[in-house]
């Protein structure tokens, strides 16, 4: 009897172990969610703005600024726009606009890491919180603007898909009828291989497409004759080209870039996540005051001179609310430091002098272009500041 | 002595094992899907929250990207681009483990010759490449691809278009293969007739032998049957005309089956299956008495069966779709597929040789003529008839450009035939040059059109040697003729090479292993009975050795299937490598990487459920 009860009462333990253990359950699950908001809180968020960080609603900003740090997410190496240098930092357009943005955010240009990223990878990256803004020549799609849950900011560079191949078999005028039969090397995870696929199968010719993982492995592929032909944006194309020409790997124009008119529309420019209104504005309105200080003539050696100007009753009204000195509420609203912009064109400079820095050596040039400015029939506008 | 009482008694509830077992089992049922609620609304919250969609829509829509190898270059949806890609996987792993077995194999018995420098090389090769990651065989392999002579007209080394039985060049390598040709399903009915005879004589022979003890040769007299019928089939094959009437007559029969008695076929076959296997179980746990004990677990073992049973014949009964899927690919394969096989001659276009002769005769170029066959084929599918359809062929509007601007799409684009599927040949072949080969190589319309793939002879040998060809595609590139030879690309040739080779010095290890595991007393058991080495090795070591070595041999199976995931970094499209594309192109992550957990798990269990019955039969049977 007494063995009986003592079962009984070993029974009656493990069931309320058993109880026990759910109730732990249900504990743990809560502790996660505690666990989640503490991670988030040691990235440097207040707790109010933990949800921000890791996608929805505003945040980024504070992050941001909490953090002492931009995160930005950069391309693995393509020639101008992202190429990492051995102490990790970086340098081409890209990084400059990375520069910019920690300018504008944390008073310093260098307040940078750079995150390589692959094409294939970007996004998630972006949206896993890991970056928190790309600048690695994406291109504005209206699928990544709504399906992948993206923002695009302005665009930086008018690109256009362009194609690579041997001067002695293609000129600049060549067509789709000139790449019938070809293989074509490009890297996974872009625009460039629908878009080729749409431009061939419309100009009837009949193409097979070797998809590699980074360009710098599609260049090599070409290189190899694994393929005959190499494409991605016409902009990388001139950068990849130049670069060898310079280095006396090829000889000058022994490959061709075509055609003339690109075949796809590719503006590129920076991505954030959605729904963070609060940081969009900072990141399109850093880019915006580099258009506006191109627009002014502006540059980041006269920059003082123009700013003690525009202070002066016949200076320039604009430059003297973009640099807070005029309507400090403006960049109140935008939640930055009133002289934020100063520090961006003063540290980084304006949008022709980071074109020119980066571009004009690999052959790539503004003038009279897509990327020029409004003025001067180019692409490059931005709206008032006021 | 008092009365005891001798009557079983059932033990408490708390102590009944069966209860026991059950209430656990039915709490971690519960448990488990308590785990699944909680988690998925919170993995939904999550990806909401970061604002990714989830959904499966991409498997039905349009990618619009290329791929470059595999059965469909151009997919038209989301599904088939993972099929392409799965099918890419499984080709590299079968032809991959059929290699690898064969290294290994050799490669084992070379570490146990007496011979120091086979047994020091075999040694070098395994300890070389085992140590090596994989990732970087496979670059430097891509690494040697990318040395193989370039494929460009302007190129003064290039090669010349024309037949090669080895080419290798920087856009693939190109084997002579052999290829079917006209005759050859006819000459496989011989085969298999040779087959099913060799099959018997094989087991009287053995049955003789095994009864006197005289040697009756019964491997090399079924080898000798099929040969004798393969090589009279040759010759005679098209006799068996008449077979693709029969398998016609078989194709109308199944799609005449009503879906309804297939599923009722369906579900009475898998009660039938349950019940044969209940009734086994008990077979297997009775005692000679005839008294069957059954422990809770084998009642929970039926229970399972039956259960299982019942749910898959709930299942063909009420998902009608799956039926009448069954009856319609019946139906295709034996009509669509297999019946034209027989036609004496096959006409894939609706076009002779005379037709072709006189076109070309009239300056029309194999291309023109195969633009027009393009759209007549298609001009249901495409909506064209009549003066439209005459229109478009004198305008010689491609065929896919009309496909691309219908407004609605037929659901299943496979049925649109474009024309290099149509006439490979033509892509594949000497395309400009076919004119000026007609006129002055002396080459036959007929043999022409067989070129073309517009007809085929059956009367044709079964077989043939297909050289690897180097030709001329679309405006003066060079390029390896996809249906010439086999065609292996570089990032195939860098994936299948990397793993055999990898995979193999594993098996060498496994089969040295596996021969030294089998007692010394054997060999010479084996020796004092009068057996050659090479007899003792083929009867006694060997049959031994492989039931040792089959168990690991299977995991070095998986692992080759797994390890060819990295043949997105030597850009072989493989289902990692597609699916990457996939998942970029349309921003499902998530999706797609389920997608590969679910094939590299089916895979892998079906594969080790296949090597877990070959070894329950190679198991010793004890008594």
């Amino acid at each position: 009897m007494i063995k009986r009860l003592s079962v009984l009462l070993f029974a009656l333990a493990l069931v309320a172990a058993a109880c026990g253990d759910d109730s732990g359950d249900s504990a743990t699950t809560t502790t996660t969610g505690d666990g989640q908001a503490t991670t988030t809180t040691a990235d440097g968020a207040t707790p109010t703005t933990t949800g921000g960080d890791t996608g929805q609603g505003g945040g980024t900003l504070a992050a941001v600024k909490a953090r002492g740090v931009l995160n930005c997410g950069v391309s693995t190496g393509a020639v101008a726009f992202t190429e990492i240098q051995p102490d990790g930092s970086a340098t081409g357009i890209d990084a400059d606009y990375c520069r910019a943005l920690a300018a504008a955010v944390l008073g310093d240009s260098e307040a940078v890491v750079f995150f390589p990223t692959t094409a294939a990878e970007r996004f998630d990256v972006l949206k896993a919180g890991q970056v928190d803004v790309l600048f690695r020549n994406t291109t504005w799609t209206a699928s990544r603007d709504t399906d992948v849950g993206l923002d695009f900011g302005p665009t930086t560079y008018y690109d256009g898909q362009g194609l690579m191949g041997p001067s002695n078999r293609f000129s600049s005028d060549s067509g789709p009828a000139d790449v019938d039969g070809a293989i074509l090397c490009t890297n996974a995870g872009t625009t460039t291989e629908k878009n080729i696929r749409e431009w061939a199968s419309l100009g009837g010719a009949s193409i097979s497409l070797e998809t590699v993982e980074n360009f710098s492995e599609a260049m090599d592929a070409f290189i190899a004759g694994r393929c005959d032909l190499v494409t991605t944006d016409a902009s990388g194309l001139v950068g990849e080209k130049i670069s060898r020409e310079l280095s006396g790997e090829i000889e000058v124009d022994e490959w061709v870039v075509f055609p003339t008119s690109p075949i796809s529309k590719e503006p590129l420019g920076p991505a954030y996540r959605q729904n963070d209104s609060e940081w969009g504005d900072v990141v399109n309105w850093t880019v915006y005051s580099t258009f506006i200080a191109f627009e002014k003539g502006m540059n980041s050696t006269n920059v003082d001179e123009l700013r003690a100007a525009a202070g002066t009753d016949d200076g320039d009204p604009e430059i003297a609310r973009m640099f807070g000195d005029a309507s400090p509420e403006i960049m109140a609203a935008l939640g930055l430091d009133a002289d934020a912009f100063y520090n961006v064109i003063s540290q980084v400079g304006s949008y022709d002098e980071i074109f020119d820095r980066n571009l004009n050596p690999v052959g790539l040039f503004r003038e009279g272009g897509l990327n020029d400015l409004w003025t001067e029939g180019g692409l490059i506008y931005a709206p008032p500041f006021r | 002595m008092a009365v005891t009482v001798q009557k079983h008694e059932r033990p408490p509830i708390w102590r009944n094992t069966t209860i026991l077992k059950w209430t656990a089992q039915i709490a971690f049922l519960f448990g488990f899907l308590a785990i699944v609620a909680v988690v998925v609304p919170q993995v939904q919250d999550n990806l909401a929250g970061r604002d990714i969609t989830f959904g499966w829509d991409w498997l039905t829509s349009e990618l619009g990207f290329l791929i470059r190898e595999g059965i469909d270059t151009d997919p038209a949806t989301g599904a088939r681009t993972m099929l392409v890609g799965m099918v890419n996987t499984l080709r590299v792993t079968i032809s991959g483990v059929i290699a690898a077995t064969i290294i290994g194999t050799i490669i084992g018995i070379a570490r146990l010759s007496n011979n120091w420098i086979v047994n020091k090389l075999a040694t070098v090769y395994i300890e070389t490449i085992r140590n090596v990651p994989l990732l970087l065989q496979m670059f430097f392999w891509s690494a040697i691809a990318g040395t193989f002579v370039v494929l460009d007209p302007f190129d003064p080394d290039t090669l010349e278009a024309g037949k090669y039985w080895v080419a290798a060049t920087s856009k693939g390598i190109g084997l002579a293969w052999i290829q079917p040709w006209g005759g050859f399903y006819q000459w496989m009915i011989w085969v298999l007739i040779g087959a099913v005879l060799g099959y018997f004589l094989h087991r009287r022979q053995f049955r003789i032998k095994e009864e006197t003890g005289r040697e009756t040769y019964p491997n090399l007299s079924a080898f000798g049957v099929i040969l004798v019928f393969a090589i009279i089939g040759w010759f005679a094959h098209p006799i068996f005309g008449f077979v693709g009437t029969i398998v016609e007559a078989i194709g109308n029969l199944v799609g005449a089956i009503p879906t309804f008695a297939l599923q009722v076929v369906l579900a009475v076959g898998a009660i039938a299956v349950g019940i044969w296997w209940i009734n086994r179980f008990l077979d297997e746990r009775r005692t000679p008495a005839g008294l069957a004990k059954l422990t809770d677990d084998d009642w929970f073992r039926m229970i399972t069966a039956g259960v299982v049973a019942v749910g898959f014949a709930a299942f063909f009964l009420i998902v009608s779709g799956f039926s009448a899927k069954t009856l319609d690919v019946g139906e295709d394969f034996f009509s669509r597929w297999l019946a034209p096989k027989f036609d004496s001659t096959t006409n894939v276009a609706d076009i002779t040789i005379d037709d072709i002769q006189a076109q070309v005769a009239a300056g029309l170029s194999l291309e023109q003529i195969a633009a027009e066959q393009e759209l007549r084929i298609n001009a249901d599918l495409l909506g064209l008839s009549g003066a439209d359809l005459d229109a478009a062929v004198a305008a010689r509007t491609p065929a896919i450009r009309i496909y691309e601007n219908l407004p609605e799409k037929p659901d299943e684009r496979l049925t649109f035939i474009p024309a290099h599927k149509l006439v490979e040949g033509l892509t594949a072949g000497v395309a400009d040059n076919l004119n000026t080969l007609v006129e002055n190589d002396g080459i036959t319309p007929t043999e022409l059109a067989t070129e073309l793939r517009l007809i085929q002879d059956r009367a044709d040998n079964p077989l043939r040697w297909s050289r690897a060809e180097v030709q001329i595609r679309g405006s003066n590139f060079l390029d390896l003729s996809p249906t010439s030879g086999i065609n292996i690309t570089p990032g195939f040739f860098a994936v299948w090479i990397a793993v055999t080779l990898y995979t193999g010095a594993f098996i060498a290890e496994i089969v040295r292993a596996g021969i030294l595991a089998v007692s010394k007393g054997q060999t010479e058991a084996a020796g004092a009975l009068g057996l050659t080495r090479a007899q003792s090795l083929r009867f006694i070591i060997l049959p031994q050795a492989f039931r040792i070595i089959f168990p690991p041999l299977g995991n070095q199976y998986l692992n080759l299937f797994k390890n060819t995931s990295l043949g997105i970094a030597v850009a072989f499209s493989e289902i990692v490598s597609v699916g990457f594309t996939t998942s970029n192109q349309t921003g499902q992550t998530l999706p797609v990487i389920l997608f590969w957990m679910g094939f590299y798990l089916s895979g892998s269990l079906i594969l080790s459920a296949v090597v877990n019955f070959y070894n329950r039969r190679l198991q010793l049977v004890e008594r």
